[in-house]
């Protein structure tokens, strides 16, 4: 594991800024800065799995992490188009608008090479089909943090399915209080239990 | 996995009482009574049983919230009715588990310590209640004089006391028997209206102030003359069996009707409870009560009036209305004085209710000069900022970690929690429990602390986590997660270690954050650095009993000098008196509503990040700049 991985997985803030400075310095390309930190953002994920991080540590790496995005965006830019992954649309639904969990998993998308296309928070079922038609994406991210939103990611899966896009996308549904049952009634494809376990079921789908 | 019975080694249940909080192991075959004295044993509120578990009185009603229980006895069906039992409503002293459940202990029949903090500073105030009395003559019905009662109390008022207007309610006239004679009567008068008759020279009139909480209700019995508090007493919302927080509580009322209106009942049945234990006290009834001020949070308000709640449950939180109420205390089902009034405190926004603008009234937030914050901490933190250039809010989604929620070794602040942390010179640790019982588990207060000792010892990071490379750090929970022993077994009254475990940390720091982004914003908005604060304002059981330099350390509250902070207990509850003894102060708590300023918070682009800058355990202001 590199200098600049460890930092970020053990959440060392001021070192992870000071690294991943000197690194733009010296010139090195912005995606293996991106892939230094993938792997301290992995190796977060996996503190978590073993219950040693908790959502504390977690939402700690997704801000460094962004943090260092900000740094290192002028240098994508110039970058030519990169090689992702593929494609995930993801969006917190209609009436709630909570998105520290969402964000979480948009960081580590991001980190895992995955283009993400977020719609943000309180998003009404016709912005999820529409970015669906418009973008080509494969995956469908719904999140949630109030319960009463379960209608709603289950009218998001309707309104799919009534575009014609339903074999289209594979929808993910996640959210602290989201579990197997809701993702029977909404009618999606997967629940992920976690943030990382979100990035995997991303991963597998476009294996 | 069933256990399989082992004969040198009982099978036991685990049961958890709810609201207490407590788990315990009760051998099979043995009934909740048991479990119950096993409570009481280490010094923690338990069931109330006054026949001694025999079957006869009926009072040690308790509710299976889950698990299985043999079926009823005899006993139980002679004492509790079809309706109680599909309730879930058993006798402890009967029911005997099958399995592992969990049992909640009612309100009334909560065998309780006299828990809730629900001291206050007294009234520095003028009365000016809205009840008066006044004393006018009746003389018996006869050919000569064919008037009722209320005939001539009518006449009386308006010709001998100059009332424009008088009005009599309606139901006191139902309960009256119109020609009933004496020489003089005392009324009790709300404004214009006559909403109690007194034929012997009564007690002073008595007020009963109420804050209402998501968690508590505490109580206040006023005499309105004086402002005087002649008892305070607190119990739990028994609505809590619905869901700790305001959100899961919105979510049973949205499933339909008639969950609204249970919750609706609940509270109305715990207000008139928590009256009718006070009053008792007093050697009064209920009907001595001749008026009600409550303050309470906007989801409470919703609850207890059965108002349209699905817009208040999903952004933006939007309250149906926010406005002063004032109701008879029978439309909410309270056998106070028959035509007595409630009066409910107005609210602000969404998630500042009535119960802040009681709290600013009560801590005089709104009178004092420079910048001001105010901070009352509970399972939904309100924070309000006082500038000269007007005043802000915001509210917090904190949660009930600080109440002992989700903490493995949480508990609230009763009998036999640890209160205090301290370290001996030489890095050992000292606990101070509630009571000076041994010790049971953490309170809010304890937990603030030993994130701080941890801190210092270097045994945790800034960051939250543990250093699994300290001898002090242990696996705990299936070898997996790192904790720190703080009691050890032997030491406790649980029998058990009691530690504070990595997850334990990540739920104090979420709730730490909730509440420091919440301050760390309504600051920024208005320009202000936390250093221009002249004072701070801690209100709240857990406020006031926290250690002030514990929440400094870990960036709870502002970094300032120990004399600018200011705990001030329940100012709700005290600025609930205020309003019941003055009519002033309702005009002025109008006023205080309709000025303040609401902050959304989750609507606030730089939210997130400023949440995630909270969850650092330093001192507010010194965690790493990113930039």
């Amino acid at each position: 594991m590199t200098e600049l991985a460890q930092a970020l997985r053990d959440l060392d803030e001021k070192k992870v800024y000071a690294l991943v400075d000197k690194k733009i310095e010296e010139g090195t390309p912005a995606t293996s800065i991106i892939a230094e930190c993938n792997e301290g953002i992995v190796a977060v994920g996996q503190l978590f799995s073993e219950q040693k991080y908790y959502i504390s540590q977690l939402i700690f790496s997704a801000e460094i992490f962004k943090q260092v995005i900000k740094r290192i965006e002028p240098l994508l830019e110039s970058t030519a188009a990169q090689d992702h992954r593929g494609k995930v649309i993801i969006g917190t639904v209609k009436g709630d608008i909570h998105d520290i969990g969402k964000n979480l998993v948009i960081t580590l998308l991001r980190g895992a090479g995955f283009e993400v296309i977020d719609l943000g928070v309180d998003v009404p079922a016709e912005k999820f089909v529409e970015a669906a038609k418009d973008t080509g994406a494969r995956v469908v991210g719904m999140s949630a943090l109030l319960n009463f939103t379960y209608p709603e990611m289950k009218n998001v899966v309707d309104a799919l399915a009534a575009a014609g896009l339903r074999d289209q996308v594979k929808v993910i549904v996640g959210g602290a209080p989201v579990n197997e049952k809701v993702r029977d009634f909404a009618g999606a494809d997967f629940y992920a239990e976690d943030a990382v376990q979100g990035v995997n079921i991303c991963k597998e789908i476009y294996a | 996995m069933p256990s399989t019975p082992n004969p040198s080694k009982p099978t036991t249940h685990t049961i958890t009482f709810l609201p207490v909080g407590r788990r315990l192991e009760l051998e099979s075959g043995h009934s909740l009574l048991e479990a119950a004295r096993l409570l009481a044993a280490d010094g923690s509120d338990s069931v109330d049983a006054p026949c001694g578990g025999l079957g006869l009185c009926g009072r040690c009603r308790v509710r299976i919230l889950e698990g299985p229980v043999e079926p009823p006895t005899a006993a139980e069906k002679r004492l509790l009715s079809a309706e109680d039992l599909a309730d879930g409503l058993r006798l402890a002293c009967q029911a005997v588990p099958r399995g592992s459940l969990r049992v909640e202990i009612p309100p009334e029949v909560l065998a309780s310590q006299p828990f809730l903090q629900v001291d206050g500073q007294p009234l520095a105030l003028e009365p000016d209640p809205p009840v008066r009395r006044l004393t006018v003559p009746v003389r018996p019905t006869g050919t000569d004089r064919p008037l009722s009662v209320w005939q001539q109390v009518e006449r009386s008022l308006s010709e001998d006391h100059g009332l424009e207007t008088v009005r009599i309610d309606p139901a006191l006239v139902r309960s009256t028997d119109p020609l009933a004679a004496g020489t003089e009567v005392t009324l009790s008068l709300y404004e214009d209206e006559v909403i109690a008759l007194h034929w012997t020279p009564p007690q002073p009139p008595l007020g009963l102030a109420v804050d209402l909480g998501t968690t508590k209700i505490a109580g206040y019995l006023v005499e309105l003359e004086t402002g005087r508090v002649r008892v305070a007493h607190g119990i739990m919302n028994p609505q809590i069996r619905y869901g700790e927080d305001v959100i899961s509580r919105l979510s049973h009322a949205l499933a339909g009707r008639e969950q609204a209106r249970t919750l609706a009942r609940l509270a109305r049945q715990a207000i008139g409870q928590l009256a009718a234990a006070m009053i008792r006290r007093l050697g009064c009834s209920p009907a001595a009560i001749e008026d009600t001020v409550i303050a309470a949070n906007t989801a409470m308000t919703h609850l207890l009036l059965e108002w349209p709640v699905a817009q208040l449950a999903q952004a933006p939180y939007v309250a149906a209305s926010t406005a002063a109420l004032e109701l008879k205390a029978y439309e909410l089902e309270l056998d106070f004085s028959p035509g007595s009034r409630v009066f409910l405190v107005p609210g602000m926004a969404g998630f500042v209710g009535g119960d802040h603008t009681a709290m600013i009234l009560g801590s005089d937030i709104h009178t004092l000069d420079g910048h001001v914050l105010g901070v009352d901490i509970g399972t939904n933190t309100e924070i309000v900022l006082r500038t000269p250039a007007g005043m802000f809010c915001c509210s917090c989604a904190s949660g009930p970690a600080f109440e002992g929620a989700h903490i493995q070794h949480g508990m609230r602040a009763v009998q036999g929690a640890i209160c205090r942390v301290r370290t001996t010179p030489d890095n050992a640790l000292q606990f101070s429990t509630i009571g000076g019982r041994a010790p049971l588990g953490l309170c809010g207060s304890a937990m603030l602390d030993v994130v701080r000792v941890l801190r210092e010892q270097g045994i945790l990071s800034p960051t939250g986590i543990l250093d699994r490379s300290h001898p002090r750090v242990r696996l705990g929970m299936g070898d997996s997660t790192p904790e720190v022993l703080l009691v050890e077994a032997a030491a406790t009254g649980i029998g058990r270690d009691i530690v504070i475990t990595q997850r334990d940390l990540s739920s104090i720091q979420l709730a730490k954050a909730a509440i420091a982004a919440g301050i760390a914003l309504l600051l920024d908005r208005c320009g202000l650095d936390p250093h221009a604060l002249d004072q701070v304002i801690v209100a709240g059981a857990f406020g006031t009993h926290l250690d002030l330099e514990s929440a400094v350390a870990i960036g709870l509250l502002p970094q300032l000098p120990p004399e600018r902070f200011r705990q001030v207990g329940n100012a709700a509850g005290l600025g609930a008196q205020r309003l019941l003894i003055s009519r002033q102060e309702r005009r002025r708590a109008e006023r205080l509503a309709r000025s303040v300023r609401y902050l959304e918070l989750a609507a606030q682009a730089d939210f997130p990040s400023a949440f995630a800058r909270a969850l650092y355990l330093r001192p507010m202001g010194s965690e790493p700049d990113p930039d």
